[in-house]
């Protein structure tokens, strides 16, 4: 079991740099930034957390703390999309995302307020 | 890990953090270079993951975890001055 552990750290280390090279491979063809997004978070989690568990894999030390990197970036990395997202969606999408077919450019809040009493 | 494969995915990784700076400096929009930007940074921790394998030493993850704490922070700000003009 001992001499198997480097080869297990070899492929989790070729995963790892297979799915970080699909991910960026999504982020440069993606046509819109939210399928960018889509393919970025993609790395984050499956990309470097089983580099992070391969650096660990002799070492206890290394493996704690690489466990801690992957936790921490577990939680931030859907905050941070998040972040993107919406101010993307506030600047440069503008509502066009879910409906083109609407050429008008107003606000969907005050548009949905002003619909919701006819429809009901 | 082995050498040889600490050797060759060090050269890919750098090869990635390559094609990453230019993405972030051919992004059309300031969104999608910050998104570029998040993912170098993630690319780095990879990086710094690999050498903490390789090199079989635990420091380099102290700074690869400084780095991921700096990068959302910094993508945080930056996303949400983009949008608001204002961090919070």
């Amino acid at each position: 079991m001992s001499e198997l552990l480097p080869w297990i750290a070899d492929a989790l280390v070729v995963i790892g740099l297979i799915v970080l090279t699909i991910s960026i491979g999504g982020v440069w063809r993606m046509p819109d930034l939210f399928r960018s997004l889509h393919a970025a978070s993609i790395a984050t989690a499956f990309g470097v957390g089983p580099i992070l568990i391969a650096a660990g894999m002799q070492n206890g030390t290394i493996l704690l703390r690489g466990l801690l990197v992957v936790g921490f970036m577990l939680l931030t990395s859907p905050v941070s999309a998040h972040a993107i997202a919406r101010s993307f969606w506030r600047t440069e999408s503008n509502g066009s995302a879910r409906a083109p077919s609407t050429a008008a450019p107003a606000q969907p809040e005050s548009q949905s307020a002003a619909d919701r009493p006819e429809r009901a | 890990m082995h050498s040889i494969v600490f050797d060759i995915a060090t050269l890919w990784v750098v090869i990635l953090i390559g094609l990453g700076v230019v993405l972030t400096l051919r992004a059309d929009s300031v969104m999608r270079r910050i998104l570029a930007l998040e993912f170098v940074t993630t690319l780095l921790i990879a990086l710094f993951a690999i050498f903490a394998g390789g090199r079989n030493s635990s420091n380099y993850l102290d700074a690869a975890l400084m780095l991921a704490l700096l990068a959302f922070v910094g993508t945080l700000a930056a996303a949400r001055f983009a949008s608001d003009r204002r961090i919070y």
